[in-house]
């Protein structure tokens, strides 16, 4: 972003304290709540005290372990039907995370082909992609989100279909730039004049370049493909119950805040940890393969 | 067109306003929180939201009372002087807002002005049978009808009269910019997606509001309106969500008023889809249901279970002699079994969210228990136009949940199973017949004997689920008389008061 | 020089608002027929007719395009469905809310955003960047509409200093602005931060501080001034997550702006009101971004050769 800096090695010249905030401590601290909340997905069958699914009307919107009306049994009181929130919130890491990386990961391959193809190309193909890809960013994307899911229905792969589309134009524009530069470097002039194909190109020397700067850019955008899906379910687009995320579990208990505030703020809870973990280990991977590096 | 003021200029105005209190503390304000808000005060809309603001400002010739039956209005009295023609005595000495006196010809006007199909007027559909309008002379108007129309009266409720001379004046733009009628309301400020507001007709016939001006204000979120309630912001709000009931009462600053509404919640089987085509399965699921448990758990006691048929208890036609079937869960699935079911059938429950009391609660709590039958069942809650779409082109999956108005009689409601009515794939020759006879004779007698049948009909081929008869909830400022909750939803405020 | 650049990125706009018009046409064509989602259910086979008209839907898929092309070109979207008047004019009504309720949500955000992130790179890891770096990572994270139902439940329910929604007074304003500046706020903590660091290791910088400027004096002479192009560049970007937030802080607040109109036109199938609103926010966008990318050159010259 900031093509305005000249290089520059100073870095080293500032003076050695200790930091409090360094990039170990937001690699470790993120990745260890993003391996937490993995885990939970994998064995939530294990972990949740009862099915996610199974209602029980007598038990409604019951208080949890701090509260003297609580029940015995749910730790983290009940949800709008009697289900144990503890229990959806464990199933629901299930599809927040599902969601989130497998969008990201649609709009990582698709931004990425769409920048490499643009940067080695160039001329008119580089003008098409880049334009729309301009174009598309002078859209909002939930609003192009809103109006997909508007028009598809809203269940998992949809969602995972219209989020990844929403977003690929961000890796686009990073990795155009990058394979713009690196195309003018005389390996890859060489090895363009030894025959190798593009596609050998790409593989051998513009991805391996590539790559640290788009694991950070891709973390980042878990995060926000996370909230995104929050968003979604607020506006009445997002999963159908009784499927568990804990955007839908949020929204849900939204509605509710006022009798019932636990579902909503444990849900809220575990949606800003995750996703602040995921920010932390993000902005940790960046310091780590760029000091330099802004913007996003 | 006339440009209406831009929000911008409205916000300038900002200053003079302190922490929600009108400036002009001398005005006697009632402010109202809507739960639906209609998009425009175009005459004709159709949905109980828009008539709610149109009524204000513009009356018919009869209203419904609270319990839905007509009371005279602007007509006085009416007869039939033919079996197809009803003649109307209009009120006398009436005046529109602006001075011209309301008269015969703004009757006829108005009827002209529903069947223009230009105008996509809503209530167009119910007064079809109408032929036309003729005034007899300046206080009496004639109403023809093709056929024998026994629902003329009723239908008459939903259309606001609209006066003559300013609509030919401004035109359609004109009448939904700036409305203008004899009602105890004067059109003030209009900002779409806000709020209304309206200022007292000093001269009412029926006498002068006892307050100022009345602003009604769109919440659409259920826990803030409740909270602009008690907070002082609202007095009135309408659609209390159930579960916030509790959180009113203990407040000590506001009531909840309630009063069944004639709505039924039932759901829908597409027929059309195996193996719903068979009556016992659709039997079966009747029994999956606890009703009972929902009843007091999710709708907390308010609103009624449905005997087994579309009508509420209180409307003509329903029939006594129908109970609703037990829950029994064994039964059920026993019955499901016999009939060959397989239980991996998907069985998506379609629905709209908050269009109705807790309906997507209700949806959900009965996906649980034909879950627990081991039937597959999930709910699809969608928004509106995807509902409607899918309404319009009859693919609504194996069940889909409405809430279906009868208006307290049996006319309006039971033309959900008719062909005609466009709403189910479910059909049956008898009950085709029984619609048109009781549709075409004046004798009530008659007509509440075909309703009944038609319910026993139904009943026995269960082309729905008959779930709930829904409450109409109101949540109303303990300082605030003369309020009643009406069960047609919509708001009469001409003669409230409040300190 | 600047002229030039005005006029060809200019040039460029008509093919992103074309391209972003042909994207809303489509989707909105795979939603289904408005026709029958638009007319009451009792509607009359002359009113279908009549409407199915009046949207042109009798004609061929590109004709439809074409004609709506050609309507956009002079402005016109059509008849709202659902409102009396112009799809462009109720669009426009609501303009001035959402100007109004963006406008004080950027500045929050760049205000308190910017002076956050000096703090922090000036106390660089110590307690208050700590501090003020997670509450801003946190900030990122959490779902604007919960936020949202928790300032009202505080501020309008338990403390009753503000109204809890709805559109009128200052008074009003106060929670849909902090809802949205929220989601920007830490954002530009970040941003200032990481560019004054950098800055501060810059060559230029360090001669300056060894030629005896104060810590202080450097800072407003030589590692403002040059920040300001880095957070600028960032704010263009932030115009689109401002709409989008927008959309949802209107909602919650039932704020009269463009994003509840087109939440509420997208689910009542107002085709018109749904182009015209899409086309407004990709347009303010738009020339937001150029506006952005003007001011940068005009304070940094070097800007001009790219």
């Amino acid at each position: 972003m900031t093509t305005n800096m000249t290089t520059s090695t100073m870095k080293s010249a500032k003076k050695k304290r200790r930091t409090l905030f360094g990039k170990r401590f937001k690699i470790g601290v993120g990745g260890a709540i993003l391996a937490i909340a993995v885990l939970c997905a994998i064995f939530a069958p294990l972990l949740a005290p009862y099915d996610p699914d199974t209602q029980n009307l007598m038990l409604r919107l019951k208080p949890g372990f701090w509260s003297d009306k609580a029940v015995a049994g749910h730790f983290l009181g009940t949800d709008n039907y009697g289900r144990d929130l503890l229990s959806r919130l464990i199933y629901g890491s299930r599809l927040s995370i599902l969601v989130g990386v497998a969008s990201m990961l649609l709009s990582a391959l698709i931004g990425s082909i769409a920048g490499v193809i643009a940067g080695l190309k160039g001329g008119w193909t580089e003008q098409a992609i880049m334009r729309f890809a301009d174009a598309q960013m002078a859209f909002p994307d939930i609003l192009l989100a809103i109006l997909m899911v508007a028009a598809l229905g809203g269940n998992a792969i949809n969602l995972i279909l219209v989020l990844g589309i929403s977003r690929w134009m961000v890796y686009a524009r990073v990795v155009f730039g990058l394979t713009r530069s690196l195309v003018q470097r005389p390996f890859v002039e060489a090895a363009n004049l030894y025959g190798g194909g593009d596609f050998y190109v790409m593989r051998r020397h513009i991805l391996p370049q590539v790559a640290p700067v788009l694991i950070v850019v891709a973390t980042l955008q878990v995060a926000q493909m996370i909230l995104q899906e929050t968003a979604l379910s607020f506006l009445g687009l997002g999963l159908p119950q009784p499927a568990a995320t804990w955007g839908n579990i949020l929204s849900e208990g939204n509605t509710r805040l006022f009798i019932a505030p636990w579902i909503a703020n444990f849900a809220g809870l575990s949606i800003i940890a995750l996703v602040w973990g995921v920010n932390m280990l993000g902005n940790g991977l960046r310091e780590h393969y760029d000091p330099k590096m802004t913007g996003r | 067109m006339k440009r209406r003021q831009l929000i911008a200029s409205a916000a300038s105005l900002a200053p003079f306003v302190v922490l929600g209190q009108p400036a002009f503390a001398a005005d006697k304000v009632l402010t109202v929180g809507a739960a639906v808000f209609p998009d425009t005060l175009k005459p004709g809309i159709g949905s109980f939201a828009s008539q709610s603001l149109l009524v204000q400002t513009n009356e018919q010739l009869v209203q419904r009372d609270a319990v839905g039956n007509p009371q005279p209005t602007l007509a006085t009295s009416w007869e039939l002087v033919e079996p197809t023609t009803m003649r109307f005595h209009l009120r006398q000495g009436v005046k529109f807002t602006d001075g011209v006196e309301f008269t015969a010809d703004d009757v006829v006007y108005t009827i002209g002005y529903v069947q223009d199909p230009q105008n996509a007027y809503g209530a167009a559909a119910r007064i079809s049978a109408v032929t036309g309008a003729t005034a007899v002379d300046k206080y009496t108007v004639d109403i023809k009808t093709k056929a024998v129309f026994p629902t003329l009266l009723r239908a008459m409720a939903e259309v606001p009269i609209l006066p003559k001379h300013y609509a030919e004046k401004v035109g359609t733009k004109g009448l939904t910019d700036k409305p203008m009628g004899t009602g105890p309301f004067i059109f003030q400020e209009w900002v779409p997606g806000d709020h209304y507001t309206l200022t007292s007709n000093k001269n009412y016939w029926g006498g002068a509001p006892k307050f100022d001006k009345v602003i009604i204000r769109t919440i659409p979120d259920g826990s803030t309106r409740v909270a602009a309630l008690v907070s002082g912001e609202a007095q009135i709000i309408e659609e209390v969500p159930i579960d916030l009931i509790e959180q009113v009462q203990a407040s000590g600053v506001a009531k909840v008023d309630e009063i069944a509404t004639s709505v039924g919640l039932v759901l829908t089987f597409d027929t059309l889809i195996k193996p719903f085509d068979n009556p016992k399965v659709r039997e079966a699921f009747d029994y999956a249901i606890d009703k009972p448990l929902i009843l007091k758990q999710i709708l907390k006691g308010q609103g009624e279970i449905l005997d087994a048929q579309l009508l509420t208890k209180a409307a003509l036609g329903y029939n006594p002699d129908i109970k609703a079937r037990p829950f029994d869960p064994a039964k059920a699935k026993q019955m499901l079994v016999e009939a060959g079911y397989d239980f991996n059938t998907p069985v998506p429950i379609l629905t709209q969210n908050g269009k109705y009391v807790s309906d997507t609660d209700i949806c959900n709590a009965i996906a649980g228990m034909l879950n627990n039958i081991g039937v597959k069942a999930t709910v699809d809650a969608v928004e509106g136009g995807t509902f409607q779409a899918r309404a319009n082109v009859m693919k609504m999956g194996a069940l889909h949940m409405i809430g279906w108005y009868s208006l307290g009689d049996g006319d309006f409601a039971t033309v959900w199973y008719t062909k005609a009515g466009h709403r189910t794939n479910w059909y049956s020759e008898d009950y085709e017949k029984m619609f048109t006879a009781a549709r075409s004779t004046n004798d009530e007698k008659e007509r509440i004997r075909l309703y009944h049948e038609m319910a026993a009909l139904a009943y026995k081929e269960m082309p729905s689920l008959f779930l709930f008869g829904l409450p109409s909830l109101y949540g109303v400022n303990k300082n605030v008389t003369g309020f009643g909750a009406a069960s047609d939803k919509i708001l009469h405020l001409a003669k409230v008061e409040f300190k | 020089m600047i002229l030039r650049y005005i006029l060809r990125r200019l040039a460029f706009l008509p093919l992103t608002l074309l391209l972003v018009a042909l994207a809303t046409f489509v989707v909105l064509r795979l939603t289904g027929n408005p026709v029958d989602i638009f007319l009451d259910i009792n509607r009359t086979p002359e009113q279908v007719e009549a409407l199915t008209k009046r949207l042109h839907l009798d004609l061929p898929i590109p004709a439809q395009f074409l004609i709506f092309l050609r309507d956009l070109l002079h402005g016109d979207f059509g008849e709202s469905l659902q409102f009396s008047g112009s799809a462009a004019t109720v669009v426009w009504e609501r303009a001035g809310a959402t100007f109004q309720l963006a406008g004080t949500a950027l500045g929050l955000a760049v205000v308190l955003g910017v002076t956050g992130g000096i703090v922090c790179a000036v106390w660089r890891d110590r307690a208050a960047d700590a501090v003020i770096s997670s509450i801003a990572v946190a900030g990122q994270s959490m779902p604007s509409f919960w936020l949202g139902m928790l300032l009202i439940e505080f501020f309008a329910l338990q403390l009753h200093w503000l109204p809890t929604s709805g559109y009128g007074d200052l008074a009003h304003l106060v929670l849909p602005a902090i809802t949205l500046a929220t989601i920007l706020l830490p954002n530009f903590v970040l941003i200032t931060r990481t560019s004054l660091l950098e800055l501060m290791g810059e060559q230029f910088v360090v001669t300056a501080r060894s030629k005896g400027f104060s810590r202080g004096r450097a800072l407003l002479t030589h590692i403002l001034p040059n920040a300001v192009n880095p957070v600028l560049s960032f704010l263009g970007i932030q115009i689109g997550t401002l709409m989008a937030g927008s959309i949802i802080t209107e909602t919650i607040y039932a704020w009269p702006g463009v994003g509840r109109l087109l939440i509420n036109s997208i689910f009542h199938r107002d085709v018109p009101v749904v182009e015209a609103a899409v086309f407004f926010i990709a347009t303010t966008i738009a020339l937001s971004n150029l506006a952005v990318d003007v001011l940068q050159m005009l304070i940094d010259p070097r800007i001009r050769r790219a």
